[in-house]
């Protein structure tokens, strides 16, 4: 009977304490960004490209607000459409803070995607959504200071051409213009409007 | 043949075999449940004990030289090709570049000096491309976190295993 006691006492305590972190739930980092984020944060690097709003546009224009840069293209069926369809949810709901977030989507696909094209497509989601473009060395150019890679795929639609794999993650630029961060592919949409928050408050 | 003159006293003629006693059956009983609480206290111990770090991080590093390493033709591996995280306690991929030139890593460009933290939120197997590896990719598990019992003996049998094998 002393014994059974014995083992109970030695054996109760470690099930409780089990129990415990297993009824717990797992610690949530909320403090931070849910995304990547660049420590220290450099200069995002400077592009000049013509814009799908018929001007040209360099990330210059847009210090004091926060960038979202996506390299994609509009033919793009796996990655691109998910990406622009959370980002227009996630405008919606940071409600009128969006005025202060600007997303310019960098084609890969010049061939392609002229400015007419990108505007057509981008108005679909969020009509202050704006496209790039430019010839490809400069793209390309754009692309290696990013650390984009694009490649050019046989395409799995046998109505297309060809396709283009390409880095399917989100750039942030802060309101100075340093790139801070990025957001995987496929982020939910509660943690992208987390970040874009966390710097549309933040100072410097 | 030891002659019986030179053998020290045992209290037994010389042709006959010394055999110890037998244990008693309590000794036997005591001798088996002590090798018993010896396997099953781990074992309890392993599945019932939270899994902790000291730190969110797994600091992976670039070192400095990789680059000039590399063309020179050394083909060696000296990072590890796979990292393991656990959510929610052990979820934060902190990469720093030390090596002199910019190194690709996954979707984006590091420069040097420069850290990448990323968080993971959600099991999953990542390939990120990584210009520091000679084969070109690093794979990140993020593993849920293990909170029933059988899950964390699972885990920390894993573990132990996996470093087994690093040496």
């Amino acid at each position: 009977m002393k014994k059974a006691l014995l083992v109970c006492a030695l054996v109760l305590p470690l099930i409780a304490l089990g129990a415990y972190f297993a009824v717990r739930q797992p610690l949530q980092d909320d403090q931070g960004f849910r995304g990547g984020t660049f420590e220290p944060p450099r200069e995002a690097p400077a592009f000049i490209l013509d814009g799908s709003n018929g001007k040209k546009i360099t990330l210059h224009d847009y210090l004091g607000k926060v960038v979202i840069l996506e390299f994609g293209y509009t033919y793009c069926e796996e990655v691109c459409p998910i990406t622009l369809a959370h980002l227009t949810s996630a405008y919606k709901k940071l409600g009128p803070s969006a005025a202060d977030v600007q997303l310019v989507y960098i084609t890969v696909d010049p061939a392609r995607d002229n400015p007419d094209r990108l505007r057509e497509h981008l108005t679909a989601f969020n009509p202050t959504f704006l496209g790039a473009t430019g010839v490809p060395s400069d793209l390309q150019s754009v692309q290696k200071t990013y650390g984009v890679v694009a490649k050019q795929v046989v395409s799995r639609n046998k109505e297309l051409p060809y396709a283009v794999d390409h880095s399917s993650s989100l750039f942030l630029v802060d309101r100075q213009g340093k790139l801070r961060g990025l957001i995987p592919f496929n982020t939910p949409v509660d943690d992208i409007v987390h970040d874009l928050d966390l710097l549309l408050k933040m100072k410097s | 043949m030891i002659p019986s003159s030179s053998r020290p006293f045992s209290g037994l003629d010389a042709d006959e075999e010394y055999t110890p006693p037998p244990f008693t059956s309590t000794q036997r009983r005591n001798i088996l449940r002590f090798l018993a609480g010896a396997v099953l206290f781990p074992l309890l111990l392993a599945a019932f004990w939270p899994v902790t770090f000291d730190s969110r991080e797994e600091l992976f590093e670039i070192p400095k030289g990789t680059w000039a390493r590399r063309m020179a033709g050394d083909k060696r591996e000296y990072l590890p090709s796979k990292i393991y995280l656990v959510l929610g306690v052990h979820n934060v991929l902190k990469l720093k570049n030390s090596d002199d030139v910019p190194q690709f890593f996954g979707p984006t460009l590091l420069m040097p000096g420069q850290t990448l933290r990323i968080p993971f939120t959600r099991a999953s197997e990542n390939s990120f491309a990584c210009t520091a590896h000679s084969s070109g990719t690093l794979l990140v598990i993020a593993e849920p976190t293990p909170v029933w019992p059988w899950d964390r003996l699972n885990w920390r049998a894993r573990r132990m295993l996996r470093s087994l094998s690093k040496t």
